[in-house]
């Protein structure tokens, strides 16, 4: 991956760039020094970047939306840049915890543990300091002698392919790591910091933790509006998509509406030892908008992605601008079915809200973000619920395949914008509370 | 180069010729194209259609379409044929369309040509690729049908039918198919291609796809499963995913070919009542290494003039001959003078550019002829221009788990019988004027009946009356000659008569 010229391009999309780029390279690049191992640009303090305390840190690591800002229409307002990293513990940890060594295991929990109150102490927990989980697999928990049936009180099976129109691939990388700011600096250091080569951040010393993980993969995105159309010579979009400004989705409108968005008390874990935890669930995604953005019409965009009520009583505008915290897509007939069966179309937001809870309430919180890893447009489709059955009943609600059965609407066709994303990789990660987040036994 | 055909009239250049190093290449060109083979460049060539388009749409000054359902208020008989070209950027040529065509199954402009690839295996399904130039399709939302015209940047119209290798059967089998596309050895790009219906090609998946610098192109294929209930020898098949990939060259020879074989019809015939010829139907049974025989070889006798001169001397006449290829499919006797709009049967050319409203064999639909569909015919009423035969079988079917009899209603696009999937349709069956039975139908897929929509009944008396309604129109898009057909809900009605 190259970097563009900074001189041509503006700041934000320089940085979007740095971000996919990582590494101290990127990081060096978003600082605007050179790439240079002995600069100490990645670790001195970082200008603007406000430093934290891990003492105000809340208890759970999803606990997000407090320090957030709000739109006008009163939706939270997600961080610009995003990083996954999805690690193995290290040979030598695993050798640890297979030979229960408890020495080893407690030393690398407590080396952990102080890495990630390292970087709290560098960053404010904010979006302009830095927000981030530690999740871990169910194939992490396997490691623990005994524990075949994972973390205790949690249900958190392996991912398995949903739909008959998919077959990806598992993401079984012990942990995965959610960074998240809208100061792309911050993500960077902080990722440096923990799996890089940098022995601070943000000027905060930063305790050593590389021997223990192994890194497997790296994913990027952003959110926010006007970053889509910036990246339209992406593969996968057209590059004159009219995609409009203001929109931070490739498919040209915003998504995060309070009102179909869980709590953070809806996807918390009640009871037993991860209560204040959540579960974890990340697709990524590919998305192909050829024929969206030259095919399909403004009012057929919005019967898929919304409803077909919705293209025709207008109630969507250009981008979603007019529906201020909440698609209401409650007030929809609720057998879809016979709904589909007369209009031939269903939207996706529609066929979602059916997995609702019976008082309506979504049981899905979404922090996905857009990529364009690998110069493919895509999405990486981060949820957050108390149990994984959760998110599969909601796909379920999604993939419509009752709909398919018995209407005109095909398995893709006309169902949704499911004829626009291709599902390639699925993984499922325990977000456990905040002192449960180093390395944690399966029943601790 | 082992099996590179041509569907042409013997004057393309000789496969020797070709710097195409694609083995497994066949095209059905056609010479009468504006642009003669040979090394241009793509510039000359769009230009040279365009300008073939420019001298055509010059002088469409006359109604070719005399058979016009003389509904439309602006059919003042003067503008059938149109200068509203699709774009001739990004590798679309400049086409002419037929203005203002009935509601109804046309003739459209002309036969397009494309490039057959080889027939691959992907699992359990046969894949069958072909490609040409970007062209405008309708897509179907609901009850809209939209244009989709090709972009600046699609680059090629991509195509697959998937096929059951043991009967040869066409499949709807859209649930997951992906298409990756991407240069030889590098990254790929989704797409999840339109369910279509073309006269020429019959059901498959399609769409208009960027691909950007000419080369060796690898689609590879996904192919998911079929929404639609299995029943017969289908039961308990493709139930998993199979891929396989394909190449093909994209460069001036390819663009060449299939622009240039596109094989224009007289402009007398443009948005008359009638279907082209599929070529892609015939190819059961006989399927594997000699597919397509039949209509790649009968019609290259060097007749490639065969419906541009004197063709008045064929149609509408001895319309009692009209099965040219010796299909003896006009064996079926009564009634077959008429068409289901009750206008006289004719046929002009021959071969896979045959068209008209002639009637096709038993091989040459997807779904079975009205009399050979198994049970007790109830009737063939026709709807927005689609005949819907419906049948019953007797109780104790194999296509009911009790003591049920089975409705089974096989709508079908007129004169090609394409199968029509992605409809909703309700039925009701009334005894002396009350409703006794009502609900929908489920799409099925048989390896007799082929794709229709049923449901087992288990009290049915001759008499009653059953009424069978559209409630979805069918959402499959269309090529040209089917996109202002069988877009209008309603409902056909048949008496009972128990087998």
């Amino acid at each position: 991956m190259n970097l563009p010229d900074p001189d041509s391009v503006p700041r934000r999309e320089f940085c979007k760039a740095a971000v996919a780029l990582g590494g101290t390279a990127g990081l060096s690049a978003c600082l605007g020094v050179g790439d240079d191992r002995d600069n100490p640009g990645e670790t001195a303090a970082l200008s603007g970047v406000p430093a934290g305390d891990p003492e105000s840190v809340p208890e759970r690591q999803h606990a997000w939306n407090d320090v957030l800002e709000r739109d006008e229409s009163g939706n939270v307002v997600a961080p610009t840049h995003h990083v996954l990293r999805y690690c193995s513990v290290s040979d030598d940890l695993a050798a640890a915890i297979d030979d229960g060594d408890a020495g080893a295991v407690d030393d690398a929990r407590e080396r952990f543990a102080d890495a990630l109150s390292d970087i709290e102490r560098g960053f404010e927990w904010s979006n302009e300091g830095l927000l981030f989980t530690v999740g871990y697999a169910p194939a992490y928990f396997e490691r623990f002698d005994g524990r075949s049936e994972g973390p205790a009180g949690v249900d958190l099976p392996e991912p398995t392919a949903l739909t008959s129109m998919e077959d990806p691939g598992f993401d079984t990388a012990d942990v995965l790591v959610h960074l998240a700011s809208d100061t792309p600096e911050a993500v960077l250091a902080a990722e440096e910091a923990l799996f890089g080569g940098a022995d601070a951040a943000n000027g905060e010393p930063v305790t050593d933790v590389t021997d223990l993980f192994d890194p497997v993969d790296r994913r990027t995105g952003f959110l926010g509006p006007g970053l889509p159309r910036e990246h339209r010579d992406a593969q996968g979009v057209p590059d004159d998509a009219p995609i409009p400004e203001e929109a931070p989705l490739f498919m040209g409108f915003k998504n995060g509406f309070a009102g179909s968005q869980a709590t953070e008390d809806r996807v918390t874990i009640t009871d037993g030892p991860f209560a204040g935890g959540t579960t974890e669930h990340v697709s990524k995604l590919q998305t192909q908008l050829n024929a969206w953005w030259n095919q399909e019409n403004h009012h057929q965009r919005v019967a898929k992605l919304f409803s077909p009520t919705h293209a025709a009583e207008e109630r969507v505008g250009e981008w979603g601008e007019k529906l201020g915290s909440n698609p209401a897509v409650a007030d929809l007939p609720e057998d879809a079915i016979e709904f589909a069966r007369e209009e031939g179309v269903v939207g996706h937001a529609q066929k979602a809200a059916r997995a609702r809870d019976e008082d309506g309430t979504p049981p899905l919180l979404r922090r996905d973000f857009p990529t364009t890893d690998g110069d493919h447009t895509g999405l990486h489709f981060l949820t957050l619920q108390e149990s994984i059955a959760d998110f599969v009943r909601v796909r379920e609600a999604m993939t419509g395949s009752d709909l398919a059965d018995e209407s005109g609407v095909g398995s893709r066709l006309n169902n949704g914008i499911l004829q626009y994303v291709f599902v390639r990789r699925r993984g499922n990660y325990l977000v456990p509370p905040r002192t449960h987040r180093s390395l944690p036994e399966p029943d601790p | 180069m082992t099996n590179q055909r041509t569907d042409d009239d013997g004057t393309d250049t000789s496969p020797n010729d070709r710097t195409d190093t694609s083995p497994n290449n066949r095209t059905d060109a056609d010479p009468r194209g504006m642009v003669e083979g040979g090394p241009m460049s793509r510039r000359t060539i769009l230009g040279g259609v365009a300008l073939g388009t420019a001298a055509l749409a010059g002088c469409a000054d006359e109604d070719g379409d005399p058979e016009d359902d003389g509904g439309d208020a602006d059919d003042d008989g003067d503008d059938d044929a149109t200068g509203e070209d699709e774009s001739d950027e990004g590798g679309a040529p400049a086409l002419p369309s037929v203005d203002d065509p009935p509601d109804a199954t046309y003739i459209p402009t002309h036969f397009e040509a494309m490039r057959h690839l080889d027939p691959i295996e992907a699992g359990e399904f046969e894949v069958e690729p072909m490609v040409t130039y970007p062209h405008r399709f309708w897509n179907v939302t609901g009850r809209e049908v939209e244009a989709a015209e090709p972009s600046g940047s699609d680059d090629v119209h991509l195509m697959v039918a998937v096929r059951d290798p043991e009967t040869g059967a066409v499949l709807p089998a859209e649930t997951g198919l992906e298409l990756n596309v991407g240069l030889e050895g590098e990254s790929k790009t989704p797409h999840a291609p339109w369910p279509m219906i073309s006269q020429e090609m019959g059901f498959h998946v399609g769409d208009n796809v960027p691909l950007g610098e000419d080369g060796t192109y690898e689609i590879e294929v996904r192919v998911g499963s079929i929404d639609a209930r299995l029943t017969g020898e289908f039961a308990g098949r493709f139930d998993e995913a199979g891929r396989g990939s394909f190449t093909f060259e994209f460069d001036g020879e390819f663009r060449d070919e299939v622009v240039g074989g596109i094989h224009y019809l007289d402009e007398e015939h443009w948005g008359r009542h009638g279907a082209l010829a599929n070529h892609m139907a015939g190819s059961h049974g006989d399927h594997g290494d000699g597919e397509h025989g039949e209509h790649g070889d009968d019609d290259h006798g060097g007749h490639g003039d065969d419906d541009h001169g004197g063709h008045g001397d064929d149609d509408h006449g001895g319309h009692g001959d009209d099965d040219h290829g010796g299909h003896g499919d006009d064996d079926h006797g009564h009634g077959d003078a008429h068409d289901h709009r009750g206008e006289e049967r004719w046929s002009v050319g021959e071969g896979h550019h045959r068209f008209g409203t002639y009637r096709r064999g038993p091989d040459e639909g997807e779904v079975p002829l009205p009399d050979d569909l198994p049970g007790s015919l109830l009737g063939e009423p026709a709807l927005a221009d689609a005949v819907y035969p419906a049948t019953v079988l007797d109780r104790g079917s194999r296509f009911v788990d009790d003591d049920a009899f089975y409705l089974a209603v096989s709508p079908r696009t007129p004169y090609n019988r394409l199968m029509l999937p992605m409809m909703a349709l309700d039925y009701a069956v009334e005894r002396d004027g009350e409703v006794v039975a009502e609900g929908s139908l489920r799409d099925t897929l048989d390896h007799e009946v082929g794709y229709h929509y049923g449901t087992a009944l288990d009290e049915l008396e001759t008499g009653d009356e059953l009424s069978v309604t559209v409630e979805t129109i069918p959402n499959v898009s269309r090529h040209a000659g089917y996109e202002t057909a069988f877009n209008e809900p309603g409902t056909v009605s048949y008496t009972i008569e128990l087998p």
